[in-house]
């Protein structure tokens, strides 16, 4: 998988126009680093990478989970969604972006699915609710995605960039802009993420009653 | 303090016991049910509070289960996310049926209404509500109580994740009187829910009917008081409340409500139960106390019936039927054997009474009693005195021991007589002999009575004199017969005929001694002139001259007319006023001598002196003041003393008169051949002369034989070298036989007789040359 990070992010570094770094370190309100989040900044549609928009991405599922957990794609490509487990798994989109469903099926390969809408489009298994996975559909965009240290080379110098990560908002489909300062002593530019308690997902719901009852304290 | 009865006070005892018991059980029980009851009411109320809680939450749990299966349905996420309403709408109502929710609605994620099957949500129900739209959104879901069209509803919201959620799904169950009945089996509580909504009527449901709503509602938090439920019938309802859900615009309220009446029903039964057993008590108590009083009371009073009857001197056998306890057994033998002593002591007493202690025979007061009782009788009888003469001098000499034993033992002897005996006093007895016993029987008793008492120490010789009276001729009264025996008895002593009867001469004579002593002292005291002393003169026959008198005291009483010196002088000596007779005689004398003196007259006075007078030892100190006061000699002085009057004591007279020798006075022996004349005795006599007794000398120129004993007097004096006064020298004849014998002295009627002072003044001048002879 990382090889396969490593070779886009490789790829785009072929761009003959691009051979500059440009860092930028994504933390939540914490300063805790955040991994999985977008980070893209505009591009013409003639600096678009269409090589690589023929390509085939795969999201796989290995251990009832979404593998990669976020797949970065640009508009029009094509996804296949392979079954690594030996369960079945039935796999929906409600997205606006590309609502679908694959029904129970164990290990085909199937028919890729086109994504002709940029956007985000969350996934799940209708079996298994804790599997929860992102495809990110780009557009004239170049777009990365943060590592365990919450650090990515967007490789293109940037004034203002776009940030996405599930917990921007309930329904992860949230964008954040935002304008880059120039470097001065540090070697990469710092956004600060304001993200929601990560929920349980497909695990019993947890609340209290609040409404219910009287506070005891 | 004011006396109540036995039976009263047993019945008050008993009554005011009890009743204070039971009412301490009764305030006890009321106090400890009370608490009691509070405790288990506010356990109940809690246990029922936690109950509730419990239940609504299990409930809870229970919807949200439910719920959660309807939202995680593909079908219906598929539903919402095609915003297929009819298919949302169908699978509302058919979940709803399902799983019994009454209400239930599709909201959207901003809070707009998606589907309903409430008519009452709309769009504006959540779209204010951003915030809470947001928490259930973050957390997945909430749970809380809603107001739709004036019901309550439990509400559950849940997200509907697709997987990220993409609506929220309302479902409400309504809290209506059916789930508050289920809830009432389970905690056994009325209970009722209240929500008080800002600027709305109160939204209430209950189990109560609406008064008693309204009732316990007021009755929230209050104590609950067993007086006030049972005596006042205020409201047996008692509620605690608490607060089940608090939000901006509503509160609801939980009461639970508890019937005291359900609780306080049995402590009322157990009340009367409490009060019906202590009235049977009391019932109970009271008639036992009334049997043990009346087993108590009755005896006792009867008792008490026979004590007075005992103080009433009434004895008779306590007798009490029926007694049933102990005590008043023993209380009743007591007074049986009290009654027993008292009559044995009162017998004693009553013997006492009657009877002399020593002797055992009757006593004053008894013979007294009996001789009254005879003397009422017409019988006559005679009654004897029996005095043992001396008996004072026996006690002394013997000692009183001695003394009680042969009054004893003569008590014996005159018992043995018969009749009746009784002791009057010391060593005097009475005797009333059954029949009349003559004089000559008298003495032979007597003899038998005077034989000698052998004590254990001495044989006593009582010497007795016997005092005879016949009744009722000599006494009618037992007064009279002591007082007339008395005189009998002394004149018998006095005599020495010691049997002797009475004769009412007697007691004329006691009289008349009594009369006597009275009046002499009287006269002593008073100084009147009814004593007056007279003068015999004495011829000094040798010279022919007048040296002598003997002063001869004359009493002159105005009521006894002339009373003797023989008389009145013996009687001052029994009765003790011979020294005061002396002395007015003694400082006549002087006076007299005074007289005599001045009228050139010197003449030696003889003054007689008895027995007691020469003992007196005050006496002579007191002759030779007055002498000496007066410048008189000694010889202005005589005295004369009686031959028989020194006998008595002759030791102690002789050197009484030895004295008066010695102080310079002449002392004669009168009246001498009387007596037992004892030679021995005129050989030591400090006497200067003899006075020959008168019986011997008035008949003296007749009778030979008195001529005999005179010349033989005479002559025996001379040889003691005594002179000799011849008393009663009445002629001539025998002046001169006087003179032939060579008699010193001679009085008598031939020369003078006993003449006044004055007189003999005149007297002597008119003899001072007269030849007598």
């Amino acid at each position: 998988m990382l090889a396969k990070y490593g070779l886009l992010i490789f790829l785009s570094c072929l761009i003959p126009t691009c051979h500059a770094e440009n860092w930028i370190r994504v933390q939540d309100q914490f300063g805790h680093p955040i991994e999985n989040a977008v980070v893209s900044q505009l591009i013409p549609a003639t600096a678009v990478n269409t090589a690589t928009t023929e390509d085939s991405p795969i999201m796989d599922q290995i251990n009832k989970q979404f593998n990669p957990h976020v797949l970065i794609i640009n508009k029009g490509q094509q996804v296949s969604f392979p079954n690594s487990d030996d369960i079945r798994h039935h796999v929906y989109s409600f997205s606006d972006t590309k609502p679908f469903e694959i029904k129970l099926y164990k290990g085909r390969k199937g028919q890729p699915i086109a994504f002709d809408k940029s956007g985000i489009v969350v996934l799940g298994c209708n079996i298994h609710d804790q599997m929860i996975g992102y495809i990110y559909v780009a557009e004239n965009e170049n777009a990365a995605l943060t590592d365990k240290n919450g650090m990515v080379n967007l490789t293109h110098p940037a004034t203002t960039i776009n940030v996405w990560h599930p917990r921007l908002s309930a329904q992860s489909n949230l964008r954040e802009t935002f304008e880059l300062e120039p470097l001065e002593k540090a070697d990469y530019s710092t956004i600060t993420l304001t993200l929601s308690t990560p929920k349980a997902i497909g695990k019993k719901k947890k609340f209290k009653p609040k409404k219910f009852g009287v506070d005891k304290d | 303090m004011r006396l109540t009865s036995l039976n009263y006070q047993i019945i008050k005892l008993v009554f005011g016991l009890l009743f204070v018991t039971a009412t301490a059980i009764l305030i006890t029980v009321w106090t400890k049910n009370t608490e009691h009851a509070q405790a288990q009411l506010q356990r109940d109320l809690l246990i029922s509070e936690n109950v509730f809680q419990q239940l609504l939450s299990s409930r809870e749990t229970q919807l949200f289960n439910s719920a959660n299966i309807l939202v995680s349905d593909f079908g219906f996420k598929q539903a919402i996310a095609s915003q297929d309403k009819g298919t949302i709408d169908s699978v509302l109502v058919n979940h709803g049926e399902r799983i019994g929710a009454n209400t239930m609605a599709v909201i959207s994620l901003n809070g707009n209404i998606i589907a309903t099957t409430n008519p009452a949500i709309s769009d504006s129900t959540f779209s204010t509500q951003t915030q809470l739209l947001n928490e259930t959104i973050n957390n997945g879901g909430m749970t809380s109580l809603m107001v739709f069209d004036n019901k309550l509803y439990q509400v559950i919201m849940l997200t509907v994740d697709a997987p990220t959620p993409i609506a929220l799904t309302l479902l409400g169950f309504e809290i209506d009187q059916a789930l508050l009945n289920q809830l009432k089996s389970i905690t056994q509580m009325e209970t009722t829910v209240s929500v008080e909504i800002a600027n709305s009527a109160p939204l209430v449901i209950s189990t109560l009917d609406h008064a008693r709503q309204i009732d316990a509602l007021a009755n929230v938090n209050k104590d609950i008081s067993w007086f006030e439920m049972n005596l006042f019938k205020k409201s047996t309802l008692v509620s605690q409340q608490f607060i089940l859900s608090k939000q901006e615009n509503k509160v609801i309220y939980v009461t639970l409500t508890e019937n005291m009446s359900k609780i306080f029903s049995e402590f009322n039964q157990l009340q009367v139960s409490i009060t019906l057993i202590a009235l049977i008590s009391i019932l109970l108590a009271l008639i036992f106390a009334l049997i043990l009083s009346r087993q108590l009371s009755k005896p006792l009073s009867l008792l008490s019936k026979v004590a007075s009857k005992i103080s009433g001197g009434e004895y008779q056998t306590v007798a009490i039927a029926d007694i049933k306890l102990t005590e008043v057994k023993k209380l009743s033998d007591a007074f049986d054997v009290m009654q027993t002593n008292i009559q044995a002591r009162e017998s004693k007493i009553i013997h006492l009474a009657h009877h002399d202690l020593l002797t055992q025979l009757s006593n004053r007061f008894d013979i007294q009693q009996r001789l009254n009782d005879k003397l009422a009788q017409p019988q006559s009888f005679q009654v004897v005195g029996i005095n043992i003469k001396d008996f004072r001098s026996l006690n002394d000499v013997f000692g009183y021991h001695n003394g009680d034993f042969c009054l004893q033992e003569l008590a014996k002897r005159i018992e043995k007589l018969g009749g009746l005996a009784a002791r009057l006093t010391g060593g005097e007895l009475l005797w009333l002999p059954e029949h009349d016993q003559s004089l000559t029987a008298l003495n032979d008793i007597k003899h038998q009575l005077e034989h000698p008492i052998v004590t254990p120490d001495v044989t006593i010789k009582p010497k007795l004199a016997l005092g005879i009276l016949s009744c009722p001729t000599d006494a009618s009264s037992a007064e009279v017969l002591f007082k007339r025996m008395n005189i009998v008895l002394d004149e018998s002593q006095l005599t020495k005929s010691m049997v002797l009867e009475y004769h009412p001469l007697l007691e004329e004579r006691y009289v008349r001694k009594l009369a006597v002593v009275t009046e002499l002292k009287q006269v002593l005291a008073t100084e009147n002139d009814e004593l007056a002393l007279f003068y015999q003169p004495k011829l000094t026959i040798a010279d022919n001259k007048i040296l002598n008198v003997e002063a001869l005291i004359r009493w002159q009483n105005k009521q006894l007319g002339f009373v003797s010196p023989e008389e009145f002088i013996t009687l001052a000596e029994q009765s003790g006023i011979i020294e005061q007779v002396t002395l007015w005689v003694i400082n006549q004398a002087i006076d007299d001598a005074i007289k005599l003196r001045e009228a050139g007259i010197t003449i030696c006075i003889a003054i007689n002196l008895s027995a007691q007078d020469i003992l007196n030892k005050q006496l002579l100190p007191y002759i030779n003041d007055r002498l000496t006061e007066h410048k008189l000699p000694v010889t202005t002085l005589s005295f004369e003393i009686t031959e028989s009057d020194i006998l008595n004591d002759p030791l102690l007279a002789i050197a009484q008169m030895s004295n008066y020798r010695n102080h310079g006075f002449s002392l004669a022996i009168d009246d001498f051949g009387t007596g037992y004349s004892s030679l021995e005795y005129l050989k030591n006599l400090p006497v200067s002369a003899l006075k020959v007794d008168k019986s011997f000398v008035l008949n003296l120129a007749e009778q030979t034989s008195d001529q005999s004993i005179v010349q033989t007097v005479i002559k025996l004096a001379h040889e003691f070298n005594l002179s000799v006064i011849a008393e009663g020298v009445e002629n001539e004849a025998s002046l001169a036989l006087l003179k032939q014998w060579q008699c010193e002295f001679a009085q008598g009627y031939f020369i003078s007789r006993p003449i006044p002072l004055s007189d003999l003044l005149i007297w002597h001048q008119a003899h001072t040359q007269h030849q007598w002879i």
